[in-house]
């Protein structure tokens, strides 16, 4: 794989780190990345993916930049009103490095254009707003054997989970990227957000941002948590969120990771 | 017994409080029969979908809870 002329000033600070390295420099541009949701969420985790390094990628949103965006979501300002936010996106990306392919799609996520969008990356990274989009974010991803990096946030506080990660079925319980399993090699993946939740809730039972409110660095914290999460699954790092839920609040700083089990009567 | 009660989200408006102890006069209950005692006790959550988890698990309605256990009530949250 090429790498552009100054890579070794460029990537400095993250090379010097034993998890990433070459071979981890390698691992990220050659990585394609899904990121579901360019608001609140989606910006921190595009500008950080981007920064780093990751080879591709993918961008799913329908909406266009309304003013009601600029507090929080930090990737566009007020020149980018009524934009389409991919677009914003890709050309932010484009200016940031320019070794970083973009796809964009300018529609939102749906049961019939999933399957397809898929094929294009590696892991998903859900920065959506609603149930509807997180369920069939986890069904498609359960379907087509895709980890992904799951957030939500309510007010001043955040919820972050890796699921649906491939894992060797032996005794060793740390998971792996795809890409470092011989095939044919026996594998189960981790829990999803349905072992967690397996239904919706109602109509109308949780609130939104618009809703309940938000302050915007509240979503670049979470939306920073969830690309450090993909970039651990990129370099095959420790740690990774998986059967796990983490849940941050803002005002006490409290963090507590939650141990998830499986629920047994999951479909998917 | 005695129970550590800690509320995620929508779920801390309902209780009134994040964190509070909770005086029960049994020696151990099920996460089910925390779940209708709590729904007795603020009716607000009926009907609403969260998950109870003890010790920092998540667990079954069939789990029991014992005496200084911490219960967390998770709600989903939906913003991004």
């Amino acid at each position: 794989m090429e790498m552009e002329a100054n890579f070794l000033d460029r990537y400095q600070r993250q090379l010097s780190l034993p998890e990433v390295g070459l071979r981890g420099q390698r691992a990220l541009r050659a990585a394609r990345v899904m990121v579901v949701g360019l608001g609140g969420l989606g910006c921190p985790v595009v500008q950080y993916l981007s920064a780093a390094g990751v080879g591709a990628l993918v961008l799913v949103d329908a909406d266009r930049v309304a003013v009601s965006n600029l507090q929080r979501q930090i990737l566009y300002t007020e020149n980018d009103l009524n934009r389409y936010k991919v677009e914003v996106a890709s050309d932010f990306v484009r200016r940031q490095n320019e070794q970083t392919k973009v796809l964009i799609h300018k529609e939102m996520l749906t049961a019939e254009n999933a399957k397809e969008l898929l094929t294009l990356a590696d892991i998903v990274v859900d920065c959506t707003d609603n149930f509807a989009a997180r369920y069939l974010i986890n069904d498609v991803c359960a379907e087509a054997g895709k980890p992904w990096v799951y957030a939500s946030i309510a007010k001043f506080e955040g919820q972050v989970a890796v699921f649906n990660v491939q894992e060797k079925s032996t005794s060793q319980s740390q998971p792996y990227p795809s890409s470092s399993l011989s095939e044919g090699a026996s594998v189960h993946r981790s829990l999803n957000y349905r072992d967690v939740f397996p239904n919706p809730p109602g109509e109308g039972e949780i609130q939104n941002c618009a809703e309940a409110g938000v302050l915007g660095a509240l979503a670049g914290i979470i939306g920073s948590l969830q690309a450090m999460e993909v970039l651990k699954w990129i370099l095959g790092a420790e740690g990774l969120l998986v059967n796990q839920m983490l849940t941050y609040h803002a005002i006490s700083h409290r963090m507590v990771i939650f141990q998830l089990v499986e629920n047994s009567e999951r479909k998917l | 017994m005695q129970i550590q009660l800690m509320s995620f989200g929508a779920l801390t408006d309902i209780l009134g409080s994040d964190a509070m102890d909770w005086d029960l006069t049994v020696s151990s209950i099920t996460v089910g029969t925390l779940r209708t005692l709590l729904i007795e006790r603020y009716p607000a959550l009926g009907g609403k979908t969260f998950r109870i988890a003890v010790n920092e698990r998540f667990e079954a309605d069939e789990s029991e809870i014992f005496t200084g256990d911490s219960i967390a009530l998770m709600p989903p949250f939906s913003g991004g």
